[in-house]
């Protein structure tokens, strides 16, 4: 039977989904600014990858990147 | 300066329209300056809901076309009353007019009125953002269901992005026996999702349904509800009707029950 704390547990659980989930266009453009903004500071190969995950009512980022040089500032491109 | 408030809610027949119609009825009651900007383009009908359909000369497509002034597009509610109404076109042919031509035009009688009132279309497309963005205060309004809510949560984060002085809540369609009988959401129980302040709660009854271009009988709930939501903006104050009021006690209980094999 529907009772108030089945629903809003319910409830919960799809807004949290839907806050979370990001679209492709999202996830792109986040990883082509990221990418531009980290050139500036880091010599890097490989693309850099995110993760967002829950972590209770807020979200966790994490950016992993594999940096083969810390740019010395006079060498930041203008 | 007019308080700009903008009705919305995402899901579509959540009572938008009607809100709007019997908040400005209300505000004005209380003697305040109201004007009603319907902004749903093509699927509107606040001029229906106040029973002005048979009153309106221009439109607000008109009035951008500058087929006319806005000050005789606007059709007055009621001789007694301060309150207008700025209809909206009955077709989507001018669905490229931008916010920013609309909050121009706004500009021009904004000394006017206390409070200019925008009935938001369903959805969080264009036309949605046409009437945030005529806004600087929002009211969300949600019934007490799944999909409402999701919604409405959905609008609440798009809502952050304008930066408005506030977004409040209103819960439409509180069936105080539901309530009563756990079987529908409280209202704190969806401030505390959705995170914005509850402002009003509106009980559901026939007479609001059936009350299209007909005022509202003052001996009704929805008729109390609305005052209180009205004073709740025009004074600053924080009273919520109890949908669950008549539900309660000995009496209540028989009603409610009667009032759910119904």
């Amino acid at each position: 039977m529907k009772n108030n704390k089945n629903e809003i547990i319910r409830l919960q659980s799809i807004i949290e989904n839907d806050r979370i989930s990001t679209s492709d266009n999202f996830n792109k453009l986040l990883m082509s600014d990221l990418t531009d903004l980290l050139k500036d500071y880091f010599d890097f190969k490989d693309n850099l990858t995110l993760n967002i995950e829950r972590n209770g009512s807020c979200f966790q980022i994490g950016i992993n990147l594999l940096v083969t040089r810390i740019k010395n500032f006079i060498n930041i491109e203008q | 300066m007019a308080r700009k408030i903008v009705i919305t809610s995402g899901k579509g027949g959540v009572g938008k329209t009607t809100i709007t119609a019997n908040l400005g009825i209300a505000l004005s009651e209380l003697g305040a300056k109201v004007l009603l900007v319907d902004i749903d383009f093509g699927l509107n009908n606040l001029d229906v809901v106040l029973g002005l359909e048979n009153k309106v000369c221009y439109d607000i497509s008109d009035v951008l076309s500058c087929r006319c002034r806005l000050k005789q597009a606007l059709v007055k509610y009621d001789e007694k009353k301060s309150l207008y109404i700025l209809p909206s076109l009955n077709s989507t042919s001018m669905c490229s007019i931008s916010g920013q031509s609309i909050k121009l035009m706004l500009e021009s009688v904004d000394m006017l009125f206390d409070y200019i009132i925008l009935d938001c279309p369903a959805g969080i497309d264009v036309g949605f953002h046409r009437a945030v963005s005529c806004a600087n205060q929002a009211i969300v309004v949600a019934t007490p269901n799944l999909t409402s809510i999701r919604d409405a949560d959905k609008v609440v984060s798009v809502l952050k992005s304008y930066r408005l002085d506030a977004v409040n809540l209103v819960v439409n369609r509180a069936r105080g026996d539901l309530i009563m009988s756990e079987k529908m959401l409280l209202p704190f129980d969806i401030e505390d999702i959705l995170k914005i302040k509850l402002i009003g709660v509106l009980p559901e009854e026939d007479v609001v349904f059936l009350s299209s271009g007909y005022r509202i009988s003052k001996k009704s709930e929805s008729f109390k509800a609305f005052k209180i939501l009205a004073n709740n903006l025009h004074m600053g104050k924080s009273k919520i009707f109890d949908a669950t009021k008549k539900y309660s006690g000995f009496f209540g209980s028989i009603r409610g029950s009667i009032k759910r094999r119904v």
